[in-house]
């Protein structure tokens, strides 16, 4: 039973915010293009829209497209963004889903790691990543040339380097896309969302010595 | 203040004459005693900063045992050598005295290095130089105290503003060092979160350094201005360019400030995730172990002549969004209608241009006429001698002719011919590109071009 006082909470009422009217439709077509909607600049505004309309708005596109409205992180740190979850029969065509190049995966955890785990604290630029890339990283030199090269000799070229730098930039303009992290040309920043990505992989890895175990089984 | 510059001086063929480089900067040992010598001649151990000889051999003594540890080793000669090595530079013998005293290069040098290595903050210090440059500035009453300002005060000024901005640069630069040095240490120990206070705590006294700094630094507004107007009044080009330099050095030390200040709004952020991270090594450790997984076992896959890169068998894609559609935007041009007017050319006559035109008409009915007479000597021509050489009517055509479009003329005559004759089966039209045919005073060269009877 709805309390007299408060107003029930519908797939719809957003809508009636004052904030709507400015806010929703660039909301909408940002969490649908994949955006992770932080505080961060002028994002703000629309964060607080979301912020304010939470329940509304998640029920809004649970019911009408079958995804999920998740937050990450908090306080400051806090974001929003759309699940597509991938098992699930969402309103939304297969056709119309984009997933994110694999390679990518790979670079996204590499900077996860450079960043929050080795304290490269004042990385910021795409050049330095990618140099830190080619040369400091000893132990998984090899396989990241294959990966990101696809470089299939071990002798280390001019032009897998240069396949593999190109394949950090683009990764790096796929993370802009989806708001991970704010880049303008060579400089970078990244923002509280890129959290997500570890989280995306969460049940992975806590359970990665399973998967070791299996893997040297093979 | 004109220098001289008939006489060059090359530093680097100066300094390798020579023993110069090496009695300019000598070996440790040398260095070392110089240096000691240097500490007591400030800490007041000789008041009237002159030593003996065997201060020096003490000082060569002290700095060798802390390298050989064995005690006694002393050699009176090698000693000597260095002494008189050292005297090139360093040291100045008074013979009356007996006694040693320093050079100026020798306090130089020493000082140099200390105040290299000490990184000293003072902003205090920096202030005090700013408002002492612009009272000396404002006191300048002539051309010549101004010129001596730049010389003297502004010179000996900048390398200390710059040191201090290196000093804070570094500063930062050692604590982001000691962060990726110290987690390397601590992550077992779990002093790494001591570790990122300090350094946070660290960049917040960076950071109001900077800005003591700045506030040190508004008296240069004034220096500033004060340039400016000295420029106006005297007109020399040695005050316009020391002017340009200075102004363009604040500029610069500011932009520097500015940068510090980035950076730290950069890295300050990243520290405060960092703390957020270190409640889970564990969870890092085990990204660690899954990247490493990831990059061992990815594998290539051809999908339709692409190769893709596939993740390890049983971790599921990441979809990041589904696309969102575009709107085909059908826009009412705004700019086609009403249809705007376009402006009308009005044909004025004149009778100068009636007249011009009428006689470009004229002329080219009589050309027409010119055409057919040439015709007519050639058709001529060619029923008496069954061949006729057109290239030759050609230059005929130009040479005879009057008017001032006898080319025009001859081509039209040509090209009529051959057309004609063409067209007829009983005669035969060459043209030979192995004859080129010319005459003298014409331009134009042409192909020889034939008419035969057959």
């Amino acid at each position: 039973m709805a309390d007299n006082n408060t107003t029930e909470i519908t797939p719809w009422s957003f809508l009636a915010d004052s904030g709507a009217e400015n806010y929703f439709a660039k909301v909408d077509y940002a969490l649908k293009n994949g955006r992770h909607i932080q505080q961060w600049k002028e994002q703000a505004f629309w964060f607080r829209f979301i912020a304010n309309n939470e329940e509304s708005i998640k029920q809004y596109y649970r019911n009408y497209f079958g995804v999920s409205l998740e937050h990450g992180g908090e306080a400051n740190e806090k974001y929003y963004y759309l699940d597509f979850m991938p098992d699930s029969r969402g309103n939304i065509p297969v056709d119309n889903r984009h997933f994110l190049q694999n390679e990518f995966v790979i670079v996204g955890f590499m900077l996860y790691k450079a960043i929050f785990i080795d304290n490269y604290i004042e990385l910021s630029s795409v050049k330095a990543f990618q140099r830190i890339l080619r040369q400091d990283y000893e132990e998984f030199k090899e396989g990241l040339f294959r990966v990101l090269a696809k470089a299939k000799s071990l002798k280390i070229t001019q032009m897998t380097e240069g396949k593999m730098d190109s394949t950090v930039a683009n990764a790096m303009k796929a993370f802009e896309k989806i708001g991970w992290i704010e880049l303008q040309e060579d400089n970078f920043e990244v923002l509280p969302s890129f959290q997500r990505l570890p989280k995306l992989y969460a049940d992975y890895i806590n359970n990665i010595d399973e998967w070791i175990k299996t893997e040297a089984t093979k | 203040m004109k220098h001289n510059d008939n006489h060059t001086f090359h530093f680097l063929s100066e300094i390798a004459k020579e023993n110069t480089y090496r009695l300019l900067f000598p070996d440790a040992k040398a260095g070392m005693a110089i240096i000691l010598l240097y500490e007591k001649l400030e800490n007041g151990a000789f008041p009237d900063k002159f030593f003996k000889e065997s201060d020096i051999h003490d000082a060569l003594l002290k700095v060798s045992s802390v390298n050989l540890n064995n005690g006694q080793y002393h050699l009176k000669e090698q000693y000597n050598a260095i002494i008189s090595d050292l005297q090139e530079y360093f040291l100045r013998y008074d013979e009356d005295k007996q006694q040693y005293s320093f050079k100026e290069y020798a306090y130089t040098f020493c000082r140099h290095a200390k105040e290299t290595l000490k990184s000293f903050f003072d902003p205090t210090q920096i202030e005090v130089i700013c408002t002492n440059l612009r009272d000396k500035l404002i006191s300048c009453g002539t051309q010549e105290k101004v010129q001596e300002w730049f010389d003297l005060d502004f010179s000996a000024f900048k390398p200390r503003l710059k040191n201090q901005l290196d000093y804070l640069d570094k500063q930062i630069d050692q604590s982001v060092a000691d962060l990726r040095e110290n987690k390397r240490l601590s992550l077992q120990e779990g002093t790494i979160l001591d570790t990122l206070r300090q350094i946070d705590e660290r960049f917040e006294i960076v950071r109001s350094q900077n800005k003591e700094l700045r506030t040190a630094f508004r008296a240069t507004e004034e220096i500033r201005r004060l340039l400016n107007k000295y420029a106006e009044q005297y007109d020399s080009d040695e005050i316009h360019k020391g002017t340009d330099a200075a102004i363009s050095f604040f500029q610069e030390m500011r932009h520097v400030l500015l940068l510090i200040d980035k950076r730290l709004d950069r890295i300050q952020p990243r520290i405060k995730q960092l703390f957020s991270n270190l409640n889970k090594p564990l969870f890092n450790v085990r990204i660690e172990k899954f990247l490493g997984y990831l990059i061992r076992n990815s594998t290539e896959t051809n999908v339709e002549g692409r190769k893709e890169l596939s993740l390890p068998d049983g971790i599921h894609p990441t979809i990041t969004s589904h696309a969102v559609s575009n709107f085909t935007i059908v826009d009412r041009k705004s700019d086609l209608f009403p249809a705007k007017p376009k402006k009308r050319m009005v044909a004025v006559e004149t009778p100068e241009l009636k007249q011009k035109a009428f006689a470009t008409t004229i002329s080219q009915v009589f050309q027409q006429d010119d055409v057919t007479r040439w015709l007519g000597t050639i058709a001529e021509q060619l029923a008496e001698e069954k061949h006729v050489d057109l290239s030759d009517y050609f230059f005929r055509i130009i040479q005879e002719e009057k008017g001032d479009n006898t080319l025009g003329l001859a081509i039209s005559v040509l090209y009529r011919a051959i057309k004609r004759y063409e067209q007829q089966q009983q005669y035969k039209v060459t043209i030979n590109p192995a004859v080129t045919k010319s005459r003298q005073g014409i331009k134009t060269r042409l192909w020889q071009i034939t008419i035969q009877q057959k």
